[in-house]
Formats: C-alpha cells, sequence, structure tokens
C-alpha cells in the first residue's frame, strides 16, 4: 500500500468524522429545541388532566384550551389522548387516563385554533370551538 | 514503505477504532442528557395530576359521592357510606390494568371510623398523601369526617412483601382540605 495514500485516505476520514459528528450533534439539539414538539407534549398533557378534572365534575361542562392547536390533530379515545401532527402512530404524543364505567370519550378534530372539550352527561368529547 | 510508515498507518487505525467508541458514547451520553433535561423540564409534578384524580372519589356520583335520589343533586365533597361500603365499587370508579397498573396512581382511601377501600393495584407503598374535609352520608344525615388518601405514584416494578413490610409512610400532607360551610352538612335540598 503506498503510504502517502493511505495517509491522505485517514485524512479524508478523520475529516470526514469530525464534520458527521458536529451535523449529528447539531441534528439533535436542533430536534430538542423544536418548539413544536414541546407544545405538542404539554398539549396531551393538558388535556389528559382536563378530562381527569372532567370526570371530577358532576354537571356538564364545556372548557376551551387556551392555546392554539392549529398545527395539530387531537384524538379522544376512553383510554388515551392522542396529539399529532400527521400521523398518530408515529409522530403522536400520548397521555393515558382511567375513567369510571359507565364514562367515554370520544372524538378527533384536525388543524383546529381553538379546540374545546365537552362533557355531556357521561361523554366527554373533543370539538372545534368555531363550530357553526 | 518503510517500517515507520507502516507502524503510522496501524497507529491511526487503532485510534480512529478507539476514537469512533468514544465518540459513539459521548453522543448517546449526549442525547441523553438533553433527552433528560427536556423531559425534566416538561415534568408536571405528581401532586398536581393525582389531585385531579382524587378530586372523582367525593364529587363524582359514579364514585362515592353522595347524589339525592329524589332531586338528583350531587354533593361536593361528599362521601355515600353505602356506595364506601359496596365491594367492588372503586373498580367500577378507578380500575388499573390488572397486568401493569403499578405503574399508574394508585390510591387508599381511608375515612375515619368507617373504614378503607383501595384501588387494585394498591400495594401499600405511598409516596403521598392528601387530606379532604368530606360529608359523610349515613343514610339519613350527613357527618363531618377526613378523608385520608394515600396516593402510591408510579412503581417500577412489583413490590416484593419486605419492601411492603418496610415502606416508610409518607410524612407530608399534601392537598387542600375545603372548608365545608356549616350550612351544607344539614342541607337536604
Amino acid at each position: 500500500m503506498n503510504t502517502k495514500a493511505a495517509s491522505i485516505l485517514l485524512w479524508i476520514f478523520e475529516v470526514v468524522a469530525v464534520i458527521a459528528v458536529i451535523v449529528i450533534a447539531l441534528t439533535i439539539a436542533k430536534q430538542f429545541s423544536d418548539e413544536t414538539a414541546l407544545r405538542k407534549i404539554n398539549a396531551a398533557e393538558d388535556i389528559a388532566m382536563m378530562v381527569n378534572t372532567f370526570v371530577s365534575l358532576p354537571g356538564d361542562a364545556r372548557v376551551e384550551y387556551p392555546r392554539d392547536l392549529s398545527k395539530f390533530a387531537v384524538a379522544l379515545t376512553s383510554q388515551y389522548v392522542v396529539v399529532f401532527e400527521k400521523d398518530a402512530k408515529i409522530d403522536g404524543e400520548k397521555r393515558n387516563f382511567i375513567l369510571p364505567s359507565g364514562h367515554s370519550a370520544v372524538d378527533i378534530v384536525k388543524q383546529k385554533s381553538k379546540v374545546c372539550l365537552k362533557k355531556v352527561d357521561k361523554i366527554i368529547s373533543v370539538e372545534d370551538c368555531v363550530k357553526p | 514503505m518503510s517500517e515507520d510508515d507502516i507502524f503510522d498507518v496501524g497507529r491511526k487505525t487503532i485510534y480512529w477504532m478507539i476514537a469512533g467508541f468514544v465518540m459513539a458514547m459521548v453522543m448517546i451520553a449526549y442525547v441523553m442528557i438533553i433527552g433528560g433535561y427536556k423531559a425534566r423540564l416538561m415534568e408536571m409534578p405528581k401532586e398536581i395530576k393525582s389531585e385531579f384524580v382524587t378530586l372523582r372519589f367525593v364529587n363524582n356520583p359514579d364514585c362515592f359521592a353522595y347524589q339525592d335520589a329524589v332531586t338528583k343533586r350531587v354533593f361536593p365533597f361528599s362521601i355515600d357510606l353505602t356506595k364506601f361500603k359496596e365491594e367492588k365499587r372503586m373498580d367500577k370508579c378507578y380500575l388499573t390494568e390488572k397486568e401493569k397498573g403499578y405503574k399508574t396512581f394508585n390510591f387508599k382511601l381511608l375515612l375515619g371510623q368507617y373504614g378503607s377501600v383501595e384501588t387494585n393495584n394498591y400495594f401499600e407503598v405511598p409516596q403521598s398523601q392528601k387530606e379532604y374535609g368530606v360529608l359523610v352520608w349515613d343514610g339519613s344525615k350527613f357527618e363531618r369526617e377526613t378523608l385520608l388518601i394515600e396516593v402510591q405514584e408510579t412503581l417500577p416494578y412489583l413490590p416484593t412483601e419486605e419492601q411492603k413490610k418496610t415502606a416508610s409512610p409518607p410524612t407530608q400532607a399534601s392537598g387542600s382540605t375545603p372548608s365545608i360551610p356549616a350550612s351544607a352538612a344539614t342541607d337536604s335540598d
């Protein structure tokens, strides 16, 4: 093997390796600092707590979620709430809750800026606040 | 190729093998540290979460709250003794997953002289306590009582018998004790 060629190859490898490490580090940092992801986690957490609060209310109620959810879709089931951007299975943020028997949670809203949570009798649902 | 050149290439190869391993470890640590920081930043205090869950025990008529049979009025922060003593009532109110339910909140409700009920995955490992001032409906009248709720937060694994025995009782009582107007105690609506 030619020594010079081997040396140049190693030099190229060193440069590529350093660039790769920098790019990976920056990508990870950018991913973690993404505000959308944080807002998604917050929304899922908040809505799960709102559902628990609704269960503690003896009567009916309707509450508007105070933040803009136009970038997300919110899906509610009787076991969990999932907030996602495009696909619930891939980028969904899921939070579980436990409902008393007889109670249920349903519905989905997609890309609505104002989202409301509603409890009528024993059914908790999520809906567009400005629904006609 | 001289002997020195051969050693130089060999040395660099070994160096990069070690450096590659170290860099991989550093990157993993970096991801874990940032991930952990983010999780801590976003973490919601468990006391608040458990507070929202426990309120159902005293406010929801499907749990233990007293509901007037005629007017259907539900009395907030009340306990119907019939419901409290009913077998499996807690399961209707708060039933965690049979297998992995210990990974979520579980509770034990202690109602003074009237005894206690607990959720299906409560293993006597309380991490915090809550206290509510409640009105107990005994079938004919209300009586004031204190409802103590022991909160067992997420357990990483099922506790052994030994751990259950040595589990230290929570020292700090948290939660609220709402004041109940005297008139409410006699309000039959």
